[in-house]
């Protein structure tokens, strides 16, 4: 259904203060962003699995790929964006999270027209080597709009990590070092990153600067170990919408102040619900958990069963893949962050072999049922829903999965995914 | 003797395992490899027979699908599904190139698959990890996992991979181009001597048996090269997904076209670029199937890859391209919009056949549709 026939998401519920903050901040980051441009500064594109980190300690500013998306989403604009995009022959089928700000930028001359104001115009990219659209889509880009683009490859494992992985964060540490040719090549991807930036911008990197990106990251992360350790046991304290706002600072400010400073704020206030016993639903039945990327044009879906059903989404991924980033030994910090991205894909994201963090994410958390999200149109970010949902079925947790676009409300038939999400409720409540 | 060699490819294009069979009879060992640019030098210098693993496009995906989303491009999901029914049991080792998305996540699965599920008989398995930027470090990079693959094939055969084994490797291989080079002239020629569907055949035959045996099948072919039949019919390019079988060139040919060239992995770009012998050969296998690899997803490509297309198709004097692009292959449709206008520019009119299935489904409709874009090139002429 397309914005012309007038389907409009659901906003997102909010139940932490911190996540109004959060989404402030982002607009307030934005403004700053076209300030900083309209002097003459550097503002880059980037995307998640780049260590952004430099970034920070070089005092450059970067804006992402599927957060733009995102927002672009959320604001209702996807369908006009991806009509563009198809009416100049890149086939509907292909990927749209990726590349909504291609079109977005193809479209717009000025900036104001957009989310928080309008999308500040980068003056570069750093772009990861993920997926098959990811270097075509933004090598488009920076044809279009002109700008000088830094492509930094992520290797392939060779090999699964042992089956004993993964349970202490020691291990998940340890384990990013195993293919060290891997880890050897992301520093070298890392320096190149540098020397682009360098190049650019006229800064240089202090490695003094750098440690204490890397310190607070990980002090950003702790607090989401705390978090997830605090929600485990309790009725769920966050909404849906909530888990999703946490994407801002878990993906895009990774050892920024900003960062740091929302992920305190959260596990303050949860800590605090937690002791007051306040939840988000006063009679919750089913507690569900997310795994994956979600829709981003009517986040208020998913909450959308709290009241009716008693069903809340006790569990999100974005808080937990956290966990596989903290980095303790900084005695090579430039080393610790390039083996925080060389296995990016396999440590964040969804690899089959976390089959297993999932069974135990869901027991942790007491899960009465898994959903999925399945988008035809990502393969990197729907993941093999199929193994994870026979390993957690295994074990007695019932999975569902919704198929739907991440940006894309084209397609999306709201009756329709609403009766199915409730029938899955309803056969486990 | 030129028909009686043709006949023998043909047999070998429809019976893959043919010679893999014969060869591990003889006490041999057969590595498979999923997907184009793997260096199939090192499998010969190791001794072993390289094979190149392929999809069933008649055979549903039953087994594979417990496993593996349909959101994968189908002829991934059919050859993953040949792993997972135990078909590919047979093979001493099966290497997974760092290609498309479908084709790397194949072997994360089938990694997973295999600790998980043992009863499965999945082959031991490894990847050849080549980057997909063309910089100086990631050429490095690749140059070590060259090396590391040569150790991986040294230990499976239980032999050193000499200096005089890998050179003798490239030259096979190297001539094995140059013959497919002759057979591309012959497509090239004005007429043409060798219809698409026979010349996906020859080529493909090559990749399932041994590489001196398709040699010398190609010399027959050759030698016999005055006594072809000319061919009639506007002179077409096909450019786009991986093709295994020959329904789909069956169906544009019976339009009354002849294919001449194509942009395709296991079409006339599986003979490009020789391996340059004037380099230490590790190096000179990391420069062919890395820094001079074309393939639709690298970087910086577009403006190569558009511009080896248009090359293609003038050289070969296509009057018009065929893209073909199978379901969630997303590798070439961000590439689409900048080919077709740049061959629009040159004059070559285009056609696009996307969300294709594995086997060819929708044939009426994409017969009717060629027979229009074949008659509107008639026309034109």
């Amino acid at each position: 259904m397309s914005e012309e026939q007038g389907f409009k998401g659901e906003r997102s519920r909010k139940s932490l203060k911190s996540t109004v903050v959060a989404l402030e901040n982002q607009r307030r980051h934005f403004a700053e962003c076209r300030d900083r441009l309209a002097k003459g500064e550097h503002v880059i594109l980037t995307f998640v699995g780049v260590p952004n980190e430099i970034l920070f300690a070089m005092d450059i500013e970067a804006i992402y790929t599927p957060n733009i998306s995102a927002l672009i989403s959320a604001k209702q604009m996807s369908p006009r964006y991806l009509d563009l995009l198809n009416s100049k022959g890149y086939f509907r089928d292909l990927c749209r999270y990726c590349s909504l700000p291609l079109a977005y930028f193809w479209e717009n001359e000025n900036p104001e027209d957009g989310p928080y104001g309008g999308i500040p115009r980068p003056s570069a990219i750093i772009m990861e080597v993920e997926d098959d659209p990811i270097i075509r889509i933004h090598e488009l880009m920076a044809k279009r709009l002109g700008v000088p683009v830094y492509f930094w490859d992520h290797t392939m494992p060779l090999d699964l990590p042992p089956l004993d992985f993964g349970k202490t964060p020691k291990d998940i540490e340890a384990e990013s070092y195993r293919e060290s040719w891997r880890v050897d090549y992301a520093v070298k991807e890392t320096e190149g990153l540098i020397a682009f930036l360098e190049t650019l911008t006229g800064k240089s990197l202090s490695m003094a600067r750098l440690r204490e990106v890397m310190e607070r990251s990980n002090e950003q992360f702790d607090y989401c170990t705390k978090v997830l350790d605090l929600c485990a046991g309790a009725p769920a304290t966050m909404t849906m919408g909530d888990h999703m706002a946490s994407l801002i600072f878990t993906q895009f400010y990774r050892g920024h102040p900003l960062g740091l400073q929302q992920a305190k704020m959260m596990y303050e206030e949860v800590k605090e619900r937690v002791e007051k016993g306040i939840g988000v639903c006063d009679n919750e039945q089913v507690r569900l958990g997310h795994y994956g990327v979600p829709n981003w044009f009517t986040p208020g879906f998913y909450d959308s069963f709290v009241e009716s059903h008693g069903a809340t989404f006790a569990f999100m991924g974005y808080l937990a893949i956290t966990q596989q980033w903290i980095k303790r030994d900084l005695s090579d910090p430039l080393r610790a962050l390039a083996s925080r991205y060389a296995g990016y894909t396999e440590l964040g994201l969804l690899p089959p072999w976390h089959a297993q963090f999932f069974v135990e994410w869901a027991k942790k958390f007491r899960l009465d049922g898994v959903v999925f999200q399945r988008a035809d149109s990502c393969r990197l970010l729907s993941g093999p829903i199929l193994l994870f949902m026979k390993e957690l079925e295994k074990h007695g947790i019932p999975t569902f999965a919704i198929n739907s676009d991440y940006v894309d409300a084209r397609d999306w038939d709201d009756k329709k995914m609403k009766s199915q999400l409730a029938s899955f409720i309803e056969t486990i409540r | 003797m030129s028909m009686a060699a043709l006949e023998t490819m043909k047999r070998h294009y429809r019976e893959r395992d043919l010679a893999a069979k014969r060869w591990k009879a003889k006490g041999g060992k057969v590595v498979g490899y999923a997907y184009t640019g793997i260096p199939e030098e090192l499998i010969i210098a190791s001794g072993c027979l390289p094979m190149m693993l392929t999809g069933e496009p008649d055979v549903p995906t039953t087994e594979g699908d417990q496993y593996m989303e349909d959101f994968f491009c189908p002829f991934v999901r059919s050859v993953h599904n040949s792993f997972v029914a135990g078909k590919f049991d047979f093979l001493d080792l099966a290497i997974f190139p760092h290609g498309n998305d479908s084709i790397k996540r194949c072997y994360f699965y089938l990694l997973a698959e295999k600790r998980s599920y043992p009863g499965l008989r999945i082959p031991p398995l490894t990847a050849f990890d080549v980057l997909h930027t063309r910089k100086h470090i990631a050429n490095r990079y690749v140059r070590g996992r060259m090396a590391a693959l040569k150790e991986k094939l040294e230990a499976l055969s239980g032999e050193e991979i000499t200096l005089s084994a890998l050179e003798r490797a490239i030259a096979v291989m190297n001539e094995n181009r140059r013959l497919l080079k002759k057979v591309a002239e012959l497509r090239r020629a004005e007429p043409p001597r060798i219809s698409g569907v026979d010349a996906l055949q020859i080529i493909g035959s090559g990749v399932f048996m041994p590489k001196e045996e398709h040699n010398e099948l190609l010399r027959q072919f050759l030698a016999g090269a005055g006594d072809l039949v000319a061919l009639d019919g506007p002179r077409l390019c096909v450019s786009g997904t991986i093709l295994d079988n020959t329904q789909l060139y069956e169906l544009v040919e019976s339009c009354g076209a002849v294919i001449v060239a194509e942009d395709v992995c296991t079409g006339n770009r599986y003979s490009d670029n020789l391996v340059d012998t004037s380099m230490e050969p590790l190096d000179a296998l990391t420069d062919r199937y890395h820094a001079r690899f074309m393939e639709g997803r690298r970087y910086p490509s577009l403006d190569e890859i558009t511009r080896y297309l248009v090359q293609t198709a003038r050289e070969a004097k296509c009057q018009g391209v065929i893209f073909n692009y199978m379901r969630w292959d997303d590798s070439h449709g961000w590439n689409y919009p900048s080919q077709r206008d740049a061959l629009k520019d040159s004059g070559i009119p285009s056609i696009v056949f996307e969300m294709q299935e594995y086997k060819l489904a929708g044939s009426e409709q994409l017969r009717t549709r060629t027979q229009a874009f074949v008659e509107m090139i008639e026309d034109a002429q």
